[in-house]
């Protein structure tokens, strides 16, 4: 069953004009035509560069950007220009879990408080004694026990695993069926990081949460992820089960990622598959795929015809003319 | 060169040996000195920061026994440092070819206007920059053109060894890999030798001939790249591995260690990974582990290692 179902969507930003003769405006191409669902109780990973979309369509999803078209439905309902009451409701269900734990917590307030806002920010949770019990149990259930120590300190006093853990109590305490998490692990220690995510796999276990993971690392992903989604310039080109993607990717921009991982291992040697260049700018996409100009298999017809999003083998969808041709694949 | 300094419980007792043409990986968490190592080789540290005993060998020489002057004269010619983040060690009102020309200048390495301005050229060709722009700013550049521009910054004086502190950590895989690729053969072509500091195993192992793994301000273990990932001995390298994904094994679980890395102003007595460690004893708590040398090549210090 999906949670949360998105056609098509797109979110555009309009761009300052270049000059005062260019009539036409133009526009950043954030999201360009995304659609995928994320099923009750999975972990889908959304993989990608900087400036690929992700962290627009986690915006976008919550309601903090306005879609330009497509639609966004959670639980059966469209949501897309939710305003209001409506979209209130909607981010109780979905709540954020944000990249920087030194960033996100108040450094003003104590840990209580902060974990509290949100169910005073939504009115939730009656007495303060009742609210109180609320807050120790998400502290509890994000690991940091005995609750209690915790309570009354500030965020200094707390090491980056703890802060990110109040992050996530914070996010726990409305009972949300979707967490989104922008990078979660990405500013912590190597050694803390595989704690957070055991911490957000027991969640999906325990509550049934479903999980939408963005990251760039594809490494902590193939440790943790139901499915795979791999984004390029605005748009999904690749999505499948985890260990189809990790194995058999058939989009060229999946190959090239996977193959430039590094691996701590020096025994193995990987031909690499270097990109040259750089992520074109979204403002004047490339003609055709977004990915010809960059794919080390690029055919003529490639410059020409956007590809379309087709299943290529079962479960595993991808957009590309030249993938799963039998002259491109080992 | 050898290095062994202690500096204000930020660092005690660090040795190691770098040869001509090696790579040498420094790798640790946060706050375990890494950047405080290098900054001492260099004679770097900020004012409040000392080096209270050891000593820095450079071909011979004790780099730490130096005049200021002479020391001006070993940076940059002799050694010379890739910084971490690109964005903020560039200045933004110059252009890159006037700050590249800078450091060329700087150090007498050469003097004549239009030889300074081919040397640069020159600098932005080989780490894969159109030198025409070397007009540009820093902000016309992109994130991964910046990271090549600070190389050739490193570079311009020739240097016989680059330090090169977590030179990729805040870029893109795909760019990561070019840079990467981008030092290796400049590494190779010129026979550089370089200490890299990272915190990524994944980055080392594709690198490096030779690992230092630090912990809390101290020396954890010091070996080859082999046997630092197929036959490590301290318990802090076996755990770090445990805890860092492996694509090319990805049915294993990930491990954490519990606990988080000593703060360096209260660091525990005896073994400073004991609170965190798996084979944690008695003594771990009471007496500092020595550096015990499982083989010639091979320091770890721990209690186990004990014969």
């Amino acid at each position: 069953m999906s949670i949360i179902q998105v056609q098509n969507l797109r979110k555009l930003f309009p761009t300052q004009k270049a000059s005062l003769w260019q009539k036409e405006e133009q526009f950043v191409h954030a999201i360009d035509g995304v659609t995928f669902e994320l099923r009750q109780g999975e972990v889908l990973a959304l993989v990608g560069e900087s400036g690929c979309g992700k962290s627009t369509l986690a915006l976008t999803l919550m309601g903090l950007e306005r879609a330009t078209s497509g639609h966004i439905f959670f639980k059966g309902q469209e949501v897309t220009q939710g305003r209001g009451r409506d979209l209130k409701q909607l981010r109780r269900q979905i709540q954020m879990v944000f990249q920087d734990p030194y960033e996100s917590l108040n450094p003003t307030m104590r840990i209580a408080d902060i974990v509290a806002e949100p169910l005073m920010v939504h009115g939730l949770g009656g007495s303060k004694a009742a609210r109180m019990e609320r807050v120790v149990q998400a502290l509890e259930d994000a690991g940091l026990k005995p609750a209690g120590s915790f309570l009354h300190r500030y965020p200094h006093e707390l090491s980056g695993g703890q802060r990110q853990r109040v992050v996530i109590a914070g996010a726990l305490v409305l009972e949300p069926t979707v967490l989104l998490a922008d990078e979660p692990v990405s500013m912590l220690d190597v050694s803390i990081r595989a704690e957070i995510l055991n911490l957000l796999a027991d969640l999906r276990q325990s509550r049934g949460i479903s999980i939408l993971f963005i990251t760039h690392d594809l490494g902590t992903v193939a440790y943790f992820a139901d499915r795979i989604a791999v984004m390029y310039l605005g748009r999904i080109v690749e999505l499948g089960e985890t260990a189809q993607i990790l194995q058999r990717p058939q989009h060229p921009y999946t190959k090239a990622l996977l193959s430039v991982m590094p691996v701590p291992n020096p025994r193995l040697r990987r031909e690499r598959i270097i990109l040259q260049g750089e992520t074109p700018n979204p403002i004047q996409l490339p003609t055709g795929c977004r990915f010809h100009p960059r794919c080390p298999i690029v055919q003529p017809h490639c410059a020409q015809v956007d590809p379309e999003w087709r299943e290529i083998l079962p479960a595993h969808q991808v957009a590309c003319h030249e993938a799963g041709r039998r002259d491109n694949n080992e | 060169m050898i290095a062994d300094g202690v500096a204000a419980h930020a660092l005690t007792d660090i040795s190691f040996t770098l040869r001509e043409g090696e790579v040498l990986g420094v790798v640790g968490e946060s706050g375990c000195g890494k950047t405080t190592l290098m900054l001492s080789l260099l004679r770097l540290l900020p004012s409040s920061g000392r080096i209270t005993s050891g000593e820095v060998l450079f071909m011979g020489r004790d780099l730490l026994s130096l005049s200021e002057a002479e020391m001006a004269e070993v940076r940059w010619k002799n050694i010379a440092m890739i910084f971490q983040g690109a964005m903020n060690a560039l200045n933004p009102v110059h252009t890159i070819g006037r700050q590249i020309g800078e450091a060329i200048i700087r150090h007498n390495y050469v003097q004549d206007k239009k030889l300074v301005d081919n040397r640069v050229a020159e600098l932005l060709e080989m780490v894969g920059i159109n030198p025409d722009r070397r007009r540009q700013y820093p902000h016309q550049y992109s994130g991964g053109m910046r990271q090549r521009a600070m190389i050739a910054m490193a570079l311009a004086c020739n240097p016989q060894i680059v330090i090169a502190d977590e030179p990729t950590t805040a870029l893109d895989v795909m760019i990561q890999a070019q840079i990467l690729e981008l030092l290796a053969t400049l590494q190779e072509k010129l026979g550089l030798a370089v200490l890299f500091v990272t915190h990524d195993l994944g980055v080392v192992a594709e690198m490096c001939d030779s690992v230092l793994v630090m912990y809390g301000g101290v020396t954890a273990e010091y070996a080859d790249v082999d046997t630092i990932f197929n036959a490590p001995q301290h318990p802090y390298t076996q755990e770090l591995l445990r805890a860092f994904p492996d694509l090319s094994r990805p049915t294993g679980k990930l491990v954490s260690i519990p606990g988080y890395p000593p703060r360096l102003t209260a660091l525990p007595p005896g073994c400073r990974f004991a609170p965190r460690c798996p084979h944690v004893m008695e003594r771990c708590h009471q007496e500092r582990p020595p550096l015990h040398t499982p083989s010639p090549t091979h320091l770890a210090s721990c209690h186990l290692l004990e014969t």
